[in-house]
């Protein structure tokens, strides 16, 4: 079967699209130069050059604008304030509290009812200023009372429970229907004491203040506390709170002996030298307590969402943005810096599209940018080239002269995806290797070590070139599978330009689905969504809709995972496989 | 006793509801030009498909070289060359390049090899012409020239002579009938040119609806199945001869002008010169009268179906 792959390598390469392709590939290059305006990486180094050395120290130490001692402090006392706050959650209960308000609250409209009814058939009214002194100063104080204490519990910087979003509007919507409800009774005058419809307006607001509070009653029933166990908030505090004040004592100690070693010299006042290495510790300093609190807020959250499944998570109030994916991500992240006392800024970033990997643009960020262009424009060249191959050599009479050789109809369809994709390989390393060189030229080769967070939960350091040959596997992958996808459809319609059609069709079908189709646990299952593998190396862009090409291929959507993506490519690669050889093995030809 | 290079047995195709082909059993020997003969949609192309894998089998098998299509396609097929319909090839590349193609699909065709075929096939001038380019003519003989390459034992031809000019269409009878009697390479041809058949081919079957009707050698066919041979004597007095004749021989005559009809073998012709001659009558001219193949055909297919289907 290798003469015959060999054979189909052969007429590919003297077909003479190949200098369209070719033409194509230089012109992608050549446009790409223009079209490539990378946002540039934010770096969270601090770099205050303007003042002398003792300046920036003082700033530091007495100071409390950004960047100062104080400023990075207040961080670390967040913290704490959370750490606190889950501790002393843990020994009440909100939702009893909550219940035993809403309990009394009703309880006292109830009594009020009773009053006013009193009054209503008492013939002369008596009892009303009773009634309105209850109304002024008992009910309508509990209720707002009732209003703060939810809008707390609810508050999503720190969530002290938990309840589904539809369910918090309602309470939301029915508190303050009550307070409007309460509110609306004017002040009551002399005469007016006297007149029925006062006694009637005050039984028809307590009957309506009754029925919101009754409807609130069965929704208060599906909250949660959030409750930690001692264990986690015992580690929170011990092997990262207290952890980070001890490095913090260090590098403050650092920066107290660094600042002693000036003593007054001019020279290393302005020396750029020595503020470097006073700014780098006080980077350090400000990005640590940062970093403390990212991670303790995350594992919070995340902590919270184990309970829960990505959907589930979704319908809480407060946390709909929360994408598990993202946070873990994030927090591997955080927590590799902090274990390996390190920086954001001492890292690139995986290849993206929202910003360059380093924080200068390089080659490599312009290669995958070039790339990922480039790719389009091969797969719709191979499906063409797969469509004419089966549909057009059908149609045109050669694939008779093809089928009468001795080879089984399996072997034929294998070289001619095999060739197909080795066409595709070529010219894709071709295009990586001219775009390298000549980025290289334009940019620069220089890059950090890349941290790269696989699948949201392994870190590893990585060298650039290493992960351009990991995203060129990826890349080769996404384009096999198209071609495949392109014979298969090929095989089944006899018609060329429909083959090609319908695969371009499912192209951009799925772009369609992703913008329209608001309900992430269908579209996680298209096929095209999950050719991407490279998005689980934790690259930027993947799990926010910043790009064009996020509708092409979806981001991360909640419940992927790399094992999701690769078993959904293996099924789909294999079904489209049994399709087409089952298929052309029974077709008869022309 | 040569060998059977293709053995059909049964062979039967099944539409969704029409049998296109029911049935069909015979043989081609070593050396031989077989030619497959009938109506417009009587099912041969479909059978040739068949034959080369192109078209799936509902029932039945196909031998070539003692090997079945359905268990060793691949040894099968490489005993087999053709030219289905249209002789079409890869428009962008020269006929060089399309014979190189081909070529690299089987172990052991050198490049002399490929020269060989294509000063067989008389186009040693425009080979390395992309195929765009190329004639009708041109086309069929580099259609033959693939199907040659591997040294099949086996050619088959599906309509050859479409659109070729008398000239050529004598060319490919000539070639024909020289690989298969001097390197004895059979041939199976599908036509409905029943002047040509006629000229070359060594046995004919004919198949009407999916069905085989007849198979006849040609000698077999030329002396007339449906009547024998014929006599004509060409003389003055064709009454008289007439009455001759049928007093000693009792054979029905029949007359045409000068001419008398006998119903007998040649070995017959110098006692009935003999006759005529003994009894002063002078004779201008004696033929054989054979049924041509056209007659015999449209014969058949009239029996058959008692009129002519057109389809």
């Amino acid at each position: 079967m290798i003469r015959l792959f060999k054979a189909e390598l052969r007429k590919i390469f003297l077909r003479p699209g190949i200098f369209v392709m070719t033409a194509l590939l230089a012109v992608i290059l050549a446009l790409s130069y223009f079209l490539y305006q990378p946002m540039t990486r934010n770096t969270s180094e601090i770099s205050i050059d303007e003042n002398q050395v003792s300046e920036i120290y003082d700033y530091f130490k007495n100071g409390n604008m950004s960047y100062s001692k104080a400023d990075a402090l207040s961080y670390m006392t967040s913290t704490n304030n959370l750490i606190e706050n889950y501790r002393n959650n843990n020994t009440v209960s909100n939702v009893e509290t909550l219940k035993t308000q809403v309990n009394t609250l009703n309880d006292n409209i109830y009594a009020f009812l009773d009053r006013v009814g009193r009054v209503i058939s008492s013939p002369t009214g008596e009892g009303k200023e009773i009634a309105y002194k209850i109304l002024t100063e008992t009910l309508k104080p509990s209720v707002d009372s009732l209003v703060n204490l939810f809008s707390t519990l609810i508050d999503t910087s720190n969530p002290l429970i938990l309840v589904n979003k539809n369910t918090a509007e309602n309470i939301t919507l029915s508190l303050n229907s009550i307070n409007r409800i309460l509110t609306t009774t004017s002040e009551p005058t002399q005469e007016t004491y006297k007149n029925m419809q006062d006694n009637l307006n005050l039984y028809n607001i307590s009957t309506d203040a009754n029925k919101y509070t009754l409807n609130i009653t069965p929704d208060i029933e599906s909250i949660v506390d959030v409750k930690f166990d001692e264990e986690f908030l015992n580690t929170l505090q011990s092997d990262y709170y207290n952890v980070g004040m001890e490095r913090l004592a260090v590098v403050e100690q650092q920066i107290d002996d660094f600042y002693v070693s000036i003593g007054g010299n001019y020279e290393f006042e302005n020396s750029v030298e020595k503020k470097a290495e006073i700014n780098e510790l006080i980077s350090f300093y400000y990005n640590t307590c940062r970093q403390l609190n990212e991670i303790v807020i995350s594992k919070v959250y995340l902590k919270i969402a184990e309970s829960y499944s990505d959907y589930e998570f979704a319908q809480l109030y407060g946390l709909e943005d929360f994408i598990r994916y993202e946070s873990e991500q994030s927090l591997t992240r955080q927590e590799y810096l902090f274990d390996h006392n390190k920086m954001e800024y001492d890292y690139a970033v995986p290849f993206n599209f929202t910003s360059t990997s380093n924080f200068e643009t390089n080659t490599y960020d312009f290669m995958y940018f070039v790339l990922e262009l480039f790719s389009f424009i091969i797969i719709i060249y191979c499906v063409v080239m797969g469509s004419s191959m089966i549909a057009g050599e059908q149609n045109n009479g050669t694939l008779k002269l093809l089928a009468i050789r001795p080879y089984k109809r399996r072997k034929i369809m294998t070289s001619k995806i095999l060739a197909t994709m080795f066409f595709a390989f070529v010219f894709t390393l071709l295009a990586m290797i001219i775009t390298f060189i000549a980025g290289g030229f334009m940019f620069g080769f220089e890059s950090a070590p890349i941290l790269c967070i696989f699948n949201a939960t392994t870190a590893f350091e990585i060298s650039p070139i290493l992960l351009t040959l990991i995203y060129f596997l990826t890349l080769l992958l996404k384009i096999g599978t198209y071609i495949l996808l392109a014979f298969t459809i090929s095989t089944i319609f006899r018609s060329y330009v429909g083959a090609v059609t319908v695969s371009i069709f499912c192209f951009f079908a799925t772009a369609i689905l992703n913008l329209f189709v608001s309900s992430n646990n269908i579209i996680k299952y298209l096929p095209l969504n999950n050719l991407d593998l490279f998005k689980y190396m934790g690259g930027g862009s993947f799990t926010a809709n910043s790009s064009i090409f996020n509708i092409f291929s979806s981001p991360i959507l909640p419940d992927m995972s790399f094992v999701f993506s690769l078993i959904n490519i293996v099924l789909t690669i294999s079904i489209l496989a049994v399709i087409t050889y089952t298929v052309f093995k029974n077709r008869d030809i022309a | 006793m040569p060998n059977k290079i293709l053995e059909v047995k049964n062979l039967t195709k099944i539409y969704k509801n029409r049998i296109a082909v029911d049935d069909l059993t015979f043989d081609v020997y070593e050396g031989e030009i077989f030619g497959f003969l009938g109506p417009n949609g009587a099912g041969k192309s479909t059978t040739i498909k068949m034959i080369t894998g192109l078209a799936t089998i509902s029932r039945g098998d196909v031998y070539i070289c003692g090997y079945s299509i359905k268990k060793n396609f691949e040894l099968a097929i490489r005993q087999l060359g053709g030219i289905i319909e249209n002789p079409e090839m890869y428009s962008y590349m020269s006929g060089w390049d399309n014979l190189k193609f081909f070529a690299n699909l089987y172990t052991g065709i050198t490049d002399e090899r490929i020269h060989e075929v294509v000063k067989l096939v008389g186009l040693e001038n425009r080979i390395h012409d992309k195929f765009k380019n190329y004639s009708l003519g041109m086309k069929q003989r580099l259609g033959i020239a693939q199907a040659l390459l591997h040294s099949p034992k086996l050619l088959i031809l599906d309509e050859p002579t479409n659109g070729l000019d008398p000239n050529g269409i004598q060319e490919i009878r000539r070639f024909l009938k020289n690989i298969a009697h001097t390197q004895k390479i059979s041939v199976l041809i599908s036509s409905h040119i029943l002047a040509e058949m006629e000229q070359m081919c060594d046995t004919i079957a004919i198949i009407d609806r999916g069905k085989l009707i007849e198979i006849k050698n040609i000698d077999q066919i030329r002396k007339g199945i449906m009547g024998g041979q014929k006599i004509c004597f060409k003389v003055d007095y064709p009454n008289f001869a007439g009455k001759l004749i049928y007093n000693k021989y009792k054979l029905d005559i029949e007359l045409a002008g000068n001419n008398v009809i006998v119903p007998c073998e040649e070995a017959m012709i110098p006692s009935i010169v003999q006759l005529l001659i003994s009894n002063r009558l002078s004779i201008f001219g004696i033929n054989t009268l054979t049924k041509s193949l056209e007659e015999v055909f449209l014969d058949i297919i009239k029996q058959r179906s008692g009129s002519i289907t057109i389809t």
